[in-house]
C-alpha cells in the first residue's frame, strides 16, 4: 500500500517514492528513470508505452502519439489505427496508459501494491486540466491523493524547505510548458507567493525553430517530407540543440532520403534565432514578480528546472535579469519527480517532514460577470478570488437585481484575467430565484470557495429568502463518473505490452526505425539482425538471451552513431 | 479580536516578527484541515504586514482613508449600484478596518505594477547601472559552470543533502563579484531615451515602421525588468491616445499596423491579462486596443454582432436586431447606426433623395409604425394649400405655401437620416427597457415595424382616403 510521486511530463514521465533516507526515483523496465510520454499500438494490437513507442513514432506514425499532455482537458480524440487495429483515445486515457506503466514499474520495484499517487501538474493548468489529470489517475487504477504544482515540487526537491529564510523563483522550462513560481520560505512555512506561466512555450519550440532553419538551410520543404524523414530531421535538430549546450559550434552530417545534410550551426546563430522565444519567457516572470509584490532584487535564489533550462543562453538570461547565478546543480529532468516524492512524505506526515507547512495559491482569477453603470453593454468580470490568492480561500460578494420584478438571477462563473466575460473561460452557471421586487432591492450573496486541491465551489444565497444554490464546478470537457467507470472497464480490457518484454520491444522498435531510415546494404544487415534476434527470442531453450540481446543492442548503437555524425 | 491578538503578538512594525508569529500559529492550524481558521489567520498576517510596511497609525481615521481610496480606485467606483459589496454582512467590530484594508490594498499593488512613478524609477540606483557588455560573456559562462560543478556532487538528491544545499544557497546570496555580470541595460537605453523613442515611433499611424518598432522593442526587452516595464507603460499610454483617434484607411496599411500591435501583444502578453491594460488606460481606450488585438478592428466585441446575455440571463438587443428592424437591404443605416453606436460619435447630416422627394411618407415610414396615415394627411393639407393658393388671387399666399412645402422637403432631405437613426435608436432603447414584453415579443415587434413595403403604402392610401372623406364632408357641410 504505497503512495508514489509522479511527474507526468509532456515529453517524459517519472515515478518516485519517499524512502527512509529521502526521495528516490524508480527505474522502469529499461532501468531508466525517464519514461517517454508516448503511447502506441503494436502489431498485435497491444499498447506500447515509453521508449518502445517513442522509437515507433517514426516507423508507425499513425499508431503512435506523443505530446498529449498539451491536449489535457480538451475533448480531442486521438485515433490510432492501421488496417488491423483501430483505437480512439482521449488525452486522459493516453495519460492513463503512461500512469499504468509507471505504476507497474513502482510495484515491481517496491514489491507492494501502489494505490495512491501525487501527480505533478504545471501551475498554469486550469481546473479542467487538473480534473482531467485526476481522471487519468483513476483510469489507471490510482487514487490521486492530490496534485502538486511542478514548481512547488522543484522547491521541495532542492530542499529549499530546509533553508531558514529565503525567497526564490522557480524557473521551469520543460519540453512543452513554461512555469514560473515565487516561493517564500521562513521558519516552518513554505509559501507560494505567485505563479505564472505559458502553456505553449517550451524546449520543443526552440527545437522547432532550429528544425525550420535546418530545413531552409538545405532547401527542404518540411511539409512535403514523409513522416519518417521529418522525424529523422527532428532528431537531428534535437541533437544539434543538445550539442550547442555543450559547445560553441555543432557540426552535423546526416542522410535523409536521398539528401545528405552536412553543415555546422553556431551557438550565436541559434541564440539570435530564438531571441523572440527568450523574450516570451520574460512575460510570466514579470507577472509573477509583480503579483508577489516583490522587486527582482528581493529574489534570493533562482532555481532552474526542466530539460530546456540546460541551454546556456537561458541560464545567462536568467542570471542577467535577476543578477544572480541560478541554481542548477540537480538534474533538471528529475527535480519535479523528486519533489513529488517529498510531498508524499509530507502528506503521510512522515516524521522527517512534520514541521513544514505549505501554502499554495490559486493561479488564476475567478469571478462572475455583472452589469455595471446600468449600461447593458458594460458587462464586466467582477473578480471574487483574485489571481495568486493563498488557498484554501473563501470569499463572497453581493449582487443585486437590475430590473423591476426580476425573479431570477443568473450567475456565470468565469476564470481568467480579462475584463470582458467573452475573453475568459466560462466554467459554468448558476440560477437562483428571488422574489419580484423593484430593481436593486433583491440580491444574492455569492461565495466562492477554492480548496487546496484546486476545486471550486460556488454557493449562491438569496438575501431575503435565504435560499441556497450550490455547485461544484465540473466542465463538460471532463468525463462524468459513469463515463469514467465505463472507460475504466474498456481500458482494463486493452492489453498492455508485457512489462518483462519491454526491453526486447524497444530494441526491435529501434531496429525497425533504423531499417526505415537506412539505405540498401545497411538495410539488409539490419534485417538480418532483426530476424536473428526474433529467432533467439522465440527459441525458448536459448539460455544466452541476455548476451544475444546485448550484442544486438550494441550493433544497433554502432549503426545509429554512424548515421548522425556529430562533432 | 484585532489582527495582533489573532497573531498572538504585540503591535509591531517588524515584518519578520509578524511572519514568525504566523508560522508559529500555523503549526496548529493546518490549511488542509482547518481552512476557515487558516484564512482568518492569513488575513490577519496580511493586514499586519500591510500595517507594518506602510507605517499606518493604528488609530488612524479609517473613514477618511476609505473615502480617499474609493475615489482613486476606478473599479470599486464603477461597480455600484448593481454590484455593491454590502457592509452589513461583515463582522461588526472590525468592519471599518477591514473595509479600509480591502479598498486600500489593491491600490498599493496596482500602483507598484502599473502606475510606475517615472521619477522614482529614474532615481533607482540599480537601474541606472550600466556597464560595458563586451567582455562579460566568457566570464559569465565560467562563473556558471564553476558553481554548477562545485555545488553539485553528482549524488545530491533532494532533502537528504539539505545541509550542503543550504550552505550553497547561503553562499550564492552574495554572488561572486564578476565585472559585467550585473550588466543589465544596453548602453544607450535610458529612461529619457525611451520617452523620445516611443514618441518618434508612435507618430502618425500612417508612418508606423515595422522594422523600427521591432528594433526598439527587441532592445528594451533585453534590458532589466524596470526598463522593460517602463517602456511597456510608455508604449501603452501612447497607444491609448493614438488608437482612439485613428481611422482605418486602406487594408494594406491597416495590416502592417495590426501586425505591430500583434507583435507588441506577443512581447508583453496583453491579451492574456487585459485587466492590466484596463488599469493603465481608461476603459474606452482599453476597449479599442483590445478590440484591435482580438478581432483586428474596433467595435466588434461589445454592442454589436452576436447576441450577448446580461448577468441576469436576458439577451441584449444588439445592432444585429437593429439591422433586422431596418430591413435587410438598408446597409446605409446600418453603417450609420454602427458609427454612432460604437464610436460614440455624433451622426453628421447628409443628403437623402427619397427623404427629399417623399418627405412625409418617408419619415413616417422610417420612424414608426402607423404614421403613414399622418403622412397622407400632410399631403392632403398640402394639396388644399396649393389649391387655394392657385385659385384665390393672392399670389404671395401661394408662393409662401409652396416655399413652406419645399423647405420641409429640403429639411427632411438633409436631416432625415439623422432623425431616423436617432428615433430608431430611441425606439430600440425603449424596447430594451420594456419590462412587460418578453424577449420574443420584443423581437417580433422589432421585426414588424419599419419594414415599409405594401403595408406602408396601404396605410398611406387609407390615411389619404380617410382624411379626404372627412375633408369633403366638412366642405359639403360648410357650403
Amino acid at each position: 500500500m504505497a503512495i508514489v510521486g509522479i511527474d507526468l511530463g509532456t515529453t517524459n514521465s517519472l515515478v518516485s517514492y519517499w524512502s527512509d533516507d529521502g526521495p528516490k526515483l524508480i527505474p522502469n523496465a529499461l532501468k531508466s528513470f525517464l519514461t517517454p510520454s508516448v503511447v502506441g499500438v503494436d502489431d498485435q494490437g497491444d499498447i506500447l508505452i515509453g521508449e518502445a513507442a517513442k522509437e515507433r513514432l517514426i516507423t508507425h506514425p499513425h499508431l503512435t502519439i506523443g505530446d498529449f499532455k498539451r491536449t489535457m482537458g480538451s475533448e480531442a480524440l486521438v485515433k490510432l489505427a492501421d488496417g488491423a487495429h483501430s483505437y480512439q483515445f482521449r488525452p486522459e486515457e493516453l495519460s492513463a496508459f503512461v500512469l499504468r506503466s509507471l505504476k507497474a514499474d513502482a510495484e515491481q520495484h517496491l514489491g507492494e501494491d501502489v494505490t495512491g499517487a501525487i501527480i505533478s501538474v504545471p501551475a498554469y493548468f486550469n481546473d479542467i486540466q487538473r480534473k482531467a489529470t485526476i481522471d487519468a489517475g483513476k483510469l489507471a487504477g490510482l487514487k490521486v491523493d492530490s496534485l502538486i504544482n511542478e514548481p512547488t515540487a522543484a522547491a521541495l526537491a532542492y530542499g529549499l524547505n530546509e533553508v531558514d529564510e529565503s525567497q526564490f523563483l522557480i524557473f521551469d522550462l520543460g519540453g512543452g510548458t513554461f512555469d514560473v513560481s515565487i516561493l517564500d520560505k521562513y521558519d516552518n512555512v513554505m509559501e507560494v507567493r505567485a505563479t505564472a506561466g505559458d502553456n505553449f512555450l517550451g524546449g520543443n519550440d526552440f527545437r522547432d525553430l532550429l528544425l525550420e532553419t535546418l530545413g531552409s538551410d538545405h532547401k527542404m520543404d518540411l511539409e512535403e517530407l514523409s513522416a519518417s524523414d521529418k522525424n529523422k530531421l527532428i532528431r537531428l535538430a534535437e541533437l544539434v540543440k543538445k550539442d550547442l549546450s555543450a559547445r560553441e559550434e555543432a557540426t552535423y552530417s546526416a542522410q535523409i532520403s536521398d539528401v545528405k545534410l552536412e553543415g555546422s550551426f553556431s551557438r550565436d546563430r541559434f541564440e539570435e534565432l530564438t531571441s523572440s522565444l527568450r523574450r516570451r519567457l520574460r512575460v510570466p516572470m514579470e507577472r509573477a514578480i509583480n503579483d508577489a509584490t516583490l522587486r527582482p532584487e528581493n529574489i534570493d535564489n533562482v532555481v532552474m528546472v526542466g530539460g530546456a533550462s540546460r541551454m546556456p543562453m537561458i541560464r545567462r538570461m536568467v542570471g542577467r535579469l535577476f543578477q544572480k547565478l541560478p541554481l542548477s546543480h540537480l538534474n533538471p529532468d528529475e527535480i519535479v519527480a523528486l519533489g513529488a516524492a517529498v510531498q508524499t512524505g509530507l502528506k503521510t506526515r512522515n516524521a522527517a517532514l512534520e514541521d513544514v507547512v505549505m501554502t499554495d495559491v490559486c493561479p488564476y482569477t475567478l469571478g462572475t460577470s455583472a452589469v455595471v453603470d446600468d449600461n447593458y453593454d458594460n458587462l464586466v468580470i467582477v473578480p471574487i478570488i483574485e489571481r495568486n490568492a493563498v488557498v484554501p480561500i473563501s470569499e463572497s460578494q453581493q449582487f443585486f437585481t437590475i430590473r423591476d420584478k426580476q425573479t431570477q438571477i443568473n450567475l456565470d462563473i468565469y476564470q481568467g484575467e480579462n475584463m470582458r466575460p467573452e475573453d475568459n473561460i466560462l466554467l459554468g452557471d448558476l440560477k437562483v430565484e428571488v422574489p419580484a421586487a423593484p430593481a436593486g432591492k433583491e440580491g444574492v450573496d455569492v461565495r466562492f470557495t477554492y480548496d487546496i486541491n484546486g476545486a471550486l465551489e460556488v454557493e449562491v444565497k438569496a438575501l431575503s429568502t435565504e435560499k441556497i444554490v450550490r455547485k461544484i464546478f465540473k466542465n463538460q470537457a471532463n468525463l462524468s463518473d459513469e463515463e469514467l467507470e465505463k472507460r475504466f472497464k474498456a481500458l482494463s480490457g486493452i492489453k498492455l505490452h508485457p512489462r518483462e518484454h519491454a526491453e526486447n520491444a524497444v530494441l526491435i522498435a529501434k531496429a525497425e526505425r533504423i531499417y526505415a531510415e537506412s539505405l540498401k546494404a545497411q538495410r539488409d544487415y539490419v534485417r538480418s539482425l532483426i530476424l536473428d534476434f526474433e529467432q533467439a527470442i522465440t527459441d525458448q531453450s536459448n539460455r544466452d538471451l541476455d548476451k544475444v540481446r546485448e550484442q544486438f543492442s550494441q550493433s544497433l548503437t554502432e549503426l545509429e552513431n554512424s548515421m548522425f555524425d556529430m562533432d | 479580536m484585532d489582527v495582533w491578538e489573532r497573531l498572538g503578538i504585540e503591535k509591531t512594525d517588524d515584518e519578520r516578527a509578524i511572519k514568525r508569529a504566523y508560522a508559529k500559529k500555523l503549526k496548529t492550524i493546518r490549511p488542509d484541515e482547518d481552512p476557515k481558521h487558516f484564512q482568518t489567520l492569513r488575513e490577519a498576517r496580511d493586514e499586519a504586514i500591510y500595517l507594518a510596511k506602510y507605517d499606518f497609525d493604528y488609530d488612524y481615521d479609517w473613514d477618511d482613508e476609505e473615502e480617499a481610496s474609493d475615489s482613486s480606485s476606478h473599479n470599486e467606483e464603477n461597480l455600484s449600484p448593481t454590484v455593491e459589496p454590502s457592509l452589513e454582512e461583515q463582522g461588526a467590530e472590525n468592519l471599518t478596518l477591514e473595509r479600509a484594508l480591502d479598498d486600500a490594498e489593491p491600490r498599493i499593488e496596482d500602483s507598484y505594477v502599473l502606475t510606475l512613478d517615472e521619477e522614482d524609477v529614474k532615481r533607482d540606483p540599480i537601474i541606472s547601472q550600466s556597464t560595458n557588455s563586451k567582455l562579460t560573456e566568457l566570464k559569465e559562462e565560467d562563473a556558471l559552470s564553476e558553481v554548477t560543478s562545485e555545488g553539485a556532487p553528482s549524488n545530491i538528491r533532494g532533502t537528504s543533502n539539505v545541509k550542503e544545499v543550504g550552505t550553497k544557497l547561503g553562499e550564492s546570496e552574495t554572488p561572486p563579484n564578476l565585472p559585467g555580470f550585473y550588466e543589465t541595460d544596453i548602453d544607450d537605453v535610458t529612461y529619457e531615451h525611451i520617452d523620445d523613442e516611443v514618441e518618434n515611433l508612435m507618430g502618425p499611424w500612417s508612418l508606423w515602421d515595422t522594422a523600427e518598432w521591432k528594433k526598439f522593442v527587441n532592445r528594451v526587452r533585453e534590458c532589466s525588468f524596470d526598463i522593460s516595464n517602463y517602456a511597456e507603460y510608455e508604449i501603452l499610454s501612447a497607444l491609448g491616445d493614438n488608437l482612439t483617434e485613428a481611422k482605418i484607411e486602406s487594408s494594406f496599411k491597416r495590416d502592417a499596423r495590426l501586425n505591430i500591435l500583434y507583435y507588441l501583444d506577443e512581447e508583453y502578453g496583453w491579451t492574456q491579462n487585459d485587466r492590466r491594460i484596463y488599469a493603465v488606460l481608461p476603459s474606452d481606450q482599453s476597449d479599442v486596443l483590445m478590440d484591435y488585438l482580438r478581432h483586428g478592428e474596433i467595435g466588434v466585441s461589445h454592442g454589436s454582432g452576436e447576441t450577448y446575455y446580461d448577468a441576469f440571463g436576458f439577451p441584449l438587443l444588439t445592432a444585429e436586431h437593429f439591422k433586422d428592424y431596418l430591413g435587410k437591404n438598408d446597409s446605409v443605416y446600418e453603417k450609420y447606426y454602427q458609427k454612432s453606436y460604437s464610436d460614440g460619435r455624433e451622426l453628421r447630416p447628409s443628403w437623402c433623395w427619397p427623404g427629399f422627394i417623399f418627405s412625409p411618407l418617408w419619415l413616417a415610414h422610417r420612424c414608426n409604425d402607423g404614421l403613414e396615415a399622418l403622412a397622407g394627411m400632410f399631403y392632403l393639407m398640402a394639396l388644399i394649400v396649393l389649391h387655394y393658393g392657385l385659385t384665390t388671387p393672392s399670389v404671395i399666399a401661394s408662393i409662401l405655401g409652396i416655399l413652406m412645402i419645399v423647405s420641409i422637403h429640403v429639411l427632411v432631405g438633409v436631416y432625415g437620416r439623422k432623425l431616423v437613426v436617432t428615433t430608431l435608436a430611441n425606439t430600440l432603447q425603449d424596447l430594451q427597457n420594456d419590462e412587460k414584453l418578453s424577449q420574443d415579443e420584443k423581437l417580433k415587434k422589432l421585426a414588424s415595424i419599419g419594414r415599409g413595403g405594401f403595408k406602408a403604402l396601404f396605410d398611406f392610401i387609407v390615411g389619404m382616403a380617410g382624411i379626404g372623406l372627412i375633408a369633403t364632408l366638412i366642405y359639403r357641410l360648410l357650403i
